[in-house]
């Protein structure tokens, strides 16, 4: 799994050159966003080491060999133990553990709650747009205010949605995003071309806690 | 909340951990115990009548003679007494391990990257906008950076303060295009400017824009319920100028007169001079604001006025000019009067000028302060130091010492000279009553800060050896100057850097771009 550590300097100043280039050719407001993780998973985790103790625990008394009762409940209790932590302390491990709905709907909730904590809604013509990436979900989220709705066609915002997510899940996601920002710059200078006397509506270093 | 239910999940799991362990060491020796008594399928084990028909194993046969299954050392309480004791001595032992795993997944959970500029792009922005700012002056050369700074606070207070009185039109129409011009009108006041700083300017064909970036707070008064509410606001301002139209020669700070008489602002409905009768417009004129955006907006309540915040940026490493050394060359040879060396300037200026500054803001002094301080900054911070004053409050900052000091920047234009240092200092800095209760803060753990400090003096200024209690142009005492700056004996107003340095602006390290 790809992670925020893993990003290094040179893809940190590309992608705000990316953000940077969407701006300067397109009067919007784009702001990109990455996140680790856009739920906790413990409650998922907690019973999938439930599960195993129960599980474990059935093999030993139905098993045909004879064990020390003592020593199936102790193991059985450390295994659990053992694989909560593994997969608590590996977060990588709970991709598996995730619905598929369930990582889409995180990350749309995700990307939403950042959208309105950072007020991108407060732009004068409506025009900003949050590209979300989550990274453990392996989703993406194109979340675009109501002014470029209006402007661009359905299709379009369909497929900056669905390119945004193919490059995520590509084999080189750095250099995939980076070319899907690129893309989106060309299709925003199309339908939302910069006006004169652009200001910039949103902090380059727009910081939101959740 | 969902925090804390998960601290006290793990815990569980600790303390079941711990007992499984102690279970584990324990049981040969308990198991093996020869000895009557319970036997463990009649008392606490797992069931009555024991397992898969041929009971719980030989082993177990011996029982546990009555005391606890972990340990047996013959006495029931001890044996309790043992068992609770390694329960607690395991899971104190197993705490720090769950609270470091713990803290790193929470780490891995909130961690986000939102796309922002890298030293990299900042580096490269700084030395655009440098050498777009050189071009500028070499277009115009009477354009002075501090002065334009100075003129854009006074629009942006003028522009807040105005809103809702009779003289609101006459004082702002001439400086800003129709498009900017307030529509809903809202009663502002206390106004202070933490960051004023150009971000941007750019070339088009007919005109050329300065984006000024504000970061500011201001207290709001609704006109319909009449509730006033602090807030904290970024902003940027874009200042439009026709190409060709050249600033005229700077009379100093704090003066904001009508562009083309220099006559005192009045001005008509209509935006003419009631002086020389022109129409003052973007055509005419200079700077005018073109757009206002705000882009951030936070209430703040009076609880927040007095909370002590982590200091975020000391460790930040200082963003200064690439060229420093060959600058500062340049820089002194240039203006030998003004500026020798680092050392001299460190020593007669910023060494001073912070201890002598933190020492009035300490007092509650604020007035004794005047002369070292540029208007709009004293104006500023006399805004936080009233605020102090109406709950009757002190912001002590004592045992001030300076830890080191680093060139950032030097600035110079037709006009003005400017130097920037960052300063790192410590000091115990707390709030209190007029009774000496300790409101916030801590009076005893000093707190280590680093700031950014910019100083500003005219061509014609001299560094000297100077009395920072007297008058810089006549050696009066200080306490005749008055809020304008101008000193009582001479006439002369000290505080735009004719006669000596003025400090000019304080950015705090977190916000300070370069």
């Amino acid at each position: 799994m790809i992670r925020i550590k893993n990003f290094d300097q040179n893809f940190k100043t590309k992608l705000y050159e990316k953000v940077s280039l969407i701006e300067s050719k397109s009067g919007t407001e784009a702001v990109v966003i990455i996140k680790n993780s856009s739920g906790n998973y413990f409650s998922r985790v907690l019973a999938a080491s439930g599960i195993f103790f129960i599980l474990l625990l059935s093999y030993f008394m139905l098993s045909p060999i004879e064990y020390d009762p003592y020593s199936m409940y102790i193991i059985s209790l450390l295994s659990s133990v053992a694989v909560f932590c593994i997969l608590y302390f590996i977060p990588g491990l709970q991709f598996f553990l995730i619905s598929e709905k369930t990582k889409k709907k995180n990350t749309e909730i995700h990307a939403r709650a950042l959208f309105q904590k950072a007020q991108m809604y407060k732009t004068q013509n409506h025009i900003a747009f949050l590209v979300y990436f989550s990274l453990l979900e392996k989703k993406s989220y194109f979340l675009t205010d109501y002014g470029i709705n209006l402007i661009m066609d359905d299709d379009e915002i369909k497929n900056i949605s669905e390119k945004l997510q193919k490059a995520l899940k590509g084999k080189n996601p750095k250099d995939d995003i980076l070319k899907a920002l690129d893309e989106i710059a060309t299709v925003m200078e199309k339908y939302i071309p910069r006006p004169e006397d652009d200001i910039n509506e949103l902090p380059d270093d727009l910081d939101v806690e959740l | 909340m969902k925090n804390n239910v998960l601290r006290k999940i793990l815990k569980c799991f600790a303390v079941i951990l711990a007992v499984s362990c102690i279970f584990v060491l324990t049981s040969d020796s308990a198991f093996s115990r020869p000895g009557g008594g319970h036997g463990f399928s009649g008392g606490r084990g797992f069931g009555g009548g024991g397992f898969r028909g041929g009971g719980f194993r030989g082993g177990y046969s011996g029982g546990i003679s009555g005391g606890y299954p972990i340990f047996n050392t013959g006495d029931y309480d001890t044996d309790y007494l043992l068992t609770v004791l390694a329960f607690i001595l395991v899971s104190v032992i197993t705490y720090p391990l769950y609270k470091t795993f713990s803290e790193r997944n929470k780490e891995f959970y909130d961690e986000k990257y939102g796309a922002k500029p890298t030293e990299e792009i900042l580096k490269k922005n700084r030395g655009s906008l440098n050498s777009r700012l050189k071009r500028l002056i070499q277009s115009d050369p009477e354009f002075s950076k501090p002065i334009f700074l100075d003129y854009a606070v006074m629009l942006y207070n003028k522009y807040y303060i105005s809103q809702g009185t009779a003289k609101m039109k006459e004082q702002i129409i001439p400086f800003f295009k129709d498009s900017c011009l307030p529509k809903e009108i809202k009663k502002y006041s206390e106004i202070t400017i933490g960051v004023a700083d150009i971000k941007n300017i750019e070339f088009k064909n007919d005109k050329c824009n300065i984006h000024v970036g504000f970061i500011a707070s201001y207290t709001c008064k609704n006109a319909v319920n009449n509730k006033a509410f602090r807030y904290n606001v970024t902003e940027e301002w874009i200042f439009s100028r026709k190409n060709g139209v050249l600033t005229h020669k700077p009379e100093g700070f704090g003066i904001l007169r009508c562009p083309n008489c220099g006559g005192a602002l009045e001005f008509s409905d209509c935006g003419k001079c009631k002086h020389c009768g022109t129409k003052i417009n973007f055509q005419a004129g200079q700077w005018i604001v073109s757009r206002i955006s705000v882009m951030s907006f936070e209430k703040i309540t009076a609880e927040e006025l007095l909370t002590y915040c982590e200091e975020s940026g000391t460790n930040y490493p200082t963003v200064c000019n690439d060229n420093i050394n060959e600058l500062e060359k340049q820089f002194s040879l240039a203006h030998s009067e003004l500026y020798k060396n680092f050392k001299e300037f460190s020593q007669k200026v910023v060494i001073p000028y912070f201890q002598e500054i933190y020492k009035h803001w300490s007092e509650g002094e604020w007035d004794k302060a005047r002369h070292l301080l540029s208007d709009r900054l004293w104006n500023n911070y006399e805004i936080n130091q009233n605020q102090y004053k109406e709950f009757g409050y002190f912001n002590r900052l004592k045992n001030v010492h300076i830890i080191k000091i680093h060139t950032v920047n030097y600035e110079t234009d037709k006009n003005y000279e400017a130097v920037t240092v960052r300063i790192y200092a410590k000091c115990l800095d707390y709030i209190e009553d007029s009774l000496g209760n300790l409101i916030a803060g801590d009076n005893e753990i000093e707190r280590s800060f680093s700031e950014y400090w910019t100083f500003v003096a005219n061509k014609n200024a001299k560094l000297q050896d100077r009395d920072l209690a007297k008058c810089p142009s006549c050696g009066a005492p200080i306490e005749k100057i008055g809020n304008s700056g101008i000193c009582e004996y001479c006439n002369c107003k000290i505080t735009d850097g004719n006669f000596s340095w003025v400090l000019f602006s304080i950015t705090q390290d977190e916000v300070y771009t370069g």
